[in-house]
């Protein structure tokens, strides 16, 4: 068989093979996957055909009629400071000063968490859902710092600031049928404007130094205490020392001086006579004597 | 068949085909089409679906999307009733309402976002020159008219924007500052406020810690004085309870008690420097002359 007639008789084959894989290839244009943490919407000629799919592979009409998207079903954003520094977004919000209602500045950055309930909706509701929230989220921080004070801000009671923004924005978002609910809005990080910064560090610093030297000044007074205690047991040990050895020294001498005196009572004058020359003959041989006649 | 035949039918096919092509267009959810004939409007589109219209060139689609937008203004500096001012920036979340209207009157986004930011900075500037600067910042809710005055400036400013097919669903603040002059005068305050906290807090402080060593010595003080009280009256127990002992011991027989104390006091008073003179008839001398 020569090449030209083997291509002759092959070449109808070929070109169905070619066509039944270009087919297939079409038609797997309609596969696509939901993954884990998304939520899949899938669209027919522009409707909505399928609002909810659940994570996994699924199958929508082929190119040019059907088209899948799949939002993420949970989303975090933040200034990067603090807060939800670790979110796929983080540093899309800017750190901004805020007037709060004692008329100080803040500088504070506005994080965000949100579930997308309605991913249909969320598509639907703006170009990007994602800055709406945030700008929305952004506005109800504004406004609640403008009700609360520096401190409030500065301090723990922050978290009601961020349960005001919340509950405002989640209103807000409902209102738009943003098809999203807020878990949590944080205020990141706040800190006095510009310069105050540095000056509320040292405040802060100098709080930390008052408890520092009470602490230090606590820890003398633990120190003298118990110096003093120890102080007062040797004095009382002391004391009683003393008086068990002039008990004890006295009880020994009582002693003595009763066998002394049942001896002495036997024979009065031989005793008296050796006691006498006892002592003399110890006193006498060390001290210097001079005789005179 | 000829060559030069076929060659014209397929061209004659593709043609079909793409005029065909042009018969059709899908239209989003959350988008509109606005068709037209020769350029001009004559039908808007604001369902999703699959629509028919006379092929190219006799009539266009433009496809526009309906969402919203998130437009952010510049901050800007509004005057407040009490002369004071106040920086705002403000975001605008709007829409195409009108798609038809929209491509007449506006074209593109950009020039409608440039519209909306001239209506808005007006309005918003002509009703916070109503308040005074507590409606902007105040620790008094009643007092606050923020948020009222954002709400009248998206429902102020809807109306002119209606003639653009532009509809305001939410404006909101994005920050709320005051100018350079202003807020250098605010953080010169809260600084000299920490400074001063920062200062109270140093003397006070040094103060405590005064206060609390003082009290520990004086409590040390008084310590050690109640243990040397408790030390003397143990000592003195003692003493007198060994005085008792010797006195009854010595009860017995005071003269050889007397004589014994004699000896004792010989022995404690003469020692290695002491010199004793004796007669050598004395009884002592006796005593030395048999010790040898």
């Amino acid at each position: 068989m020569t090449p030209a007639t083997w291509a002759h008789q092959r070449a109808p084959r070929t070109a169905v093979a070619v066509a039944a894989v270009v087919l297939a290839g079409y038609a797997l244009s309609g596969v696509f996957v939901v993954g884990a943490d998304e939520r899949g919407v899938v669209t027919q000629l522009g409707r909505v055909v399928a609002a909810d799919v659940a994570p996994g592979v699924h199958y929508h009409a082929p190119w040019p009629f059907g088209r899948a998207e799949s939002p993420r079903a949970r989303i975090v954003e933040g200034s990067g400071a603090g807060g939800y520094a670790g979110g796929p977004a983080a540093g899309a919000v800017e750190r901004l000063e805020y007037l709060t209602g004692d008329r100080s500045l803040v500088e504070a950055g506005v994080g965000v968490k949100y579930e997308v309930r309605d991913a249909a909706a969320m598509l639907a509701v703006a170009g990007d859902a994602r800055e709406l929230v945030r700008r929305v989220a952004g506005s109800a921080v504004a406004e609640a710092v403008g009700l609360a004070t520096l401190d409030d801000v500065l301090s723990e009671r922050v978290a009601g600031v961020e349960e005001a923004a919340g509950a405002r924005a989640q209103a807000t978002l409902d209102a738009l049928h943003s098809g999203v609910r807020l878990t949590a809005v944080r205020v990141e990080e706040p800190r006095p404007a510009g310069a105050a910064s540095d000056a509320c560090a040292r405040a802060r610093d100098a709080v930390a130094g008052r408890r520092g030297a009470s602490a230090e000044a606590e820890a003398y007074r633990t120190r003298m205490a118990a110096l003093a205690r120890g102080e007062a047991a040797a004095l009382d040990a002391a004391a009683r020392e003393h008086g068990a050895r002039a008990v004890s020294d006295a009880t020994a001498e009582a002693t003595r001086f009763g066998a002394l005196l049942t001896e002495y009572r036997s024979d009065p004058d031989a005793v008296r006579d050796r006691l006498y020359r006892e002592t003399m003959s110890e006193v006498l041989g060390r001290v210097q004597t001079r005789l005179v006649d | 068949m000829k060559p030069q035949r076929m060659l014209a039918l397929v061209i004659a096919a593709v043609v079909a085909v793409l005029l065909l092509k042009t018969c059709f267009f899908v239209v989003d959810r959350g988008e509109a089409a606005v068709v037209a004939e020769f350029g001009k409007p004559v039908r808007v589109v604001d369902g999703p679906g699959l629509y028919v219209k006379a092929p190219a060139p006799l009539q266009s689609v433009r496809t526009l999307d309906c969402r919203l937008n998130v437009w952010t203004s510049e901050p800007t500096e509004y005057v407040t009733a009490d002369t004071a001012s106040v920086v705002l920036s403000v975001y605008v979340a709007w829409r195409i309402s009108d798609a038809g209207t929209f491509v007449l009157a506006a074209g593109t986004k950009e020039r409608a976002e440039e519209r909306i930011g001239d209506v808005v900075t007006s309005v918003l500037g002509r009703l916070v020159a109503r308040h005074p600067m507590g409606a902007f910042a105040s620790t008094q809710p009643a007092d606050v008219l923020l948020p009222e005055v954002l709400r009248s400036t998206a429902r102020e400013s809807q109306e002119p924007l209606s003639k653009l097919g532009v509809s305001v669903a939410d404006l909101g603040v994005v920050r709320v500052g005051l100018p350079d002059g202003a807020r250098d005068v605010v953080i010169g305050r809260m600084a000299a406020g920490y400074d001063a906290r920062a200062a109270l807090e140093v003397a006070a402080g040094e103060e405590e810690a005064a206060r609390i060593r003082a009290a520990a010595d004086s409590e040390r003080q008084v310590v050690l004085a109640d243990a040397r009280g408790e030390s003397e009256r143990i000592r003195s127990e003692a003493d007198a309870a060994a005085m008792r002992i010797y006195a009854d011991a010595h009860a017995a027989d005071p003269e050889f008690y007397r004589f014994l104390r004699t000896l004792e006091s010989y022995r404690v008073v003469m020692n290695d420097r002491t010199s004793v003179v004796m007669s050598s008839r004395s009884e002592l001398f006796k005593l030395l002359d048999e010790k040898d």
